[in-house]
């Protein structure tokens, strides 16, 4: 018959017993900190990497609720000029030749590892923040529009017009480049979620999924490993933080 | 070129100097909503010389590392010091109303936050009119 033997030195002991006192003494501290992010005074930390999925085969045709809901959260105004209106997040319709087969896919920044629009930003304006979301500082923004040319998904907009009654959480001006900032006042507030993933959890289409690509136990993290999912113009190499399935 | 940005500053310098005598705490308009809370977040002297300096590092602080702390946002600063004029709307940024327009119009130094930013408080306009619900 086996014997087993408990096998365990001073600093096994140690750290073992912590980690049984944190979880039987303070449970609901524990799952209060995770439930509500980090604190307001503490910055963004690369132990997570914001991202989100898109399954394209629950999102339809005539629904734009995540482009509204984007639209509505941070104030972006529609000029009628389509060509120059800033546009955050983009209905495109897909249609394969030979089936005729449509799909619909919400496009947005992509927020890369290796952005290009970081590379080429002459002021530094464009740059990754710690959690992996791209963004633009338009302190620094001088508006040359380089970013805007590099961007294989063509996700930025250059705000031409003059802007009145902006939102105290978004601050946006004209001569400033813009785009998805995957609702960064949100995500510090500890919401952890985006409107269009909101809007569409409300529709019902459960097409945009947000979470943490760091976390192995998040949601996002659990189906990206269960289904095949795939990366736009994954030949560039920019490992994209949006994901989709079904393309 | 750098002589004539340094020639710029030292010319704005010089004006706000000498016509201090104008700009005083006393003279300018204080249409503050008491309301909000009893004192602002630094002595008035302090503000009155730092509050950019402030305001700085604060837009650093949160666009690139996130950080949200309410002491020196700016939007703390409008929902304090941005009260109602008399027919109950607030003032426009361009009139001299409006408390940071007040000093800056006087002292001829352009403010330029309120391109991008919002210059009035959110909050109550969305309960007066009632549809803009945040």
């Amino acid at each position: 018959m086996k014997k087993y033997e408990l096998k365990l030195d001073r600093r096994d002991f140690l750290k073992k017993s912590s980690m049984l006192g944190v979880s039987t003494i303070a449970p609901g501290v524990f799952f209060q900190e995770l439930a509500h992010g980090r604190a307001l005074d503490e910055p963004a930390s690369s132990k997570i990497r914001w991202g989100m999925l898109i399954n394209t085969n629950q999102c339809t045709d005539e629904c734009d609720a995540c482009v509204t809901a984007c639209n509505e959260e941070h104030g972006i105004e529609d000029f009628g000029r389509p060509t120059t209106d800033t546009q955050w997040i983009r209905k495109m319709t897909l249609t394969d030749e030979l089936s005729k087969k449509s799909i619909s896919v919400p496009m947005m920044c992509q927020h890369c590892e290796n952005p290009p629009c970081v590379d080429v930003c002459p002021t530094g304006a464009s740059f990754i923040r710690d959690d992996g979301i791209v963004l633009v500082n338009k302190h620094t923004c001088i508006g040359c529009r380089y970013c805007m040319m590099s961007c294989p998904y063509k996700a930025r907009s250059f705000v031409h017009e003059n802007l009145e009654n902006q939102l105290p959480h978004a601050p946006r001006g004209k001569g400033c480049v813009e785009s998805c900032n995957l609702c960064v006042h949100k995500i510090d507030n500890g919401e952890n979620n985006t409107a269009c993933a909101e809007a569409c959890q409300k529709d019902g289409h459960q097409a945009i999924l947000f979470g943490d690509l760091n976390d192995e136990e998040s949601d996002i993290s659990k189906q990206l490993k269960k289904y095949a999912t795939k990366e736009v113009r994954s030949d560039l190499g920019l490992n994209t933080a949006v994901r989709y399935r079904g393309i | 070129m750098y002589k004539r940005i340094s020639l710029k500053i030292l010319l704005t310098f010089s004006l706000v100097f000498f016509s201090g005598a104008s700009i005083t705490h006393e003279n300018m308009p204080h249409n503050i909503d008491e309301s909000a809370g009893e004192k602002c977040v630094e002595p008035t002297d302090i503000m009155r010389a730092q509050h950019h300096i402030f305001l700085t590092q604060q837009s650093h602080d949160t666009v690139v590392k996130g950080i949200r702390t309410k002491k020196y946002s700016l939007n703390n600063c409008i929902n304090c010091h941005i009260k109602p004029v008399a027919d109950g709307t607030y003032p426009s940024v361009k009139s001299e109303e409006h408390f940071c327009s007040g000093c800056h119009i006087a002292a001829a130094a352009q403010v330029e936050c309120f391109d991008c930013h919002a210059s009035k408080p959110f909050k109550k306009v969305a309960k007066k009119i009632g549809s803009l619900e945040k």
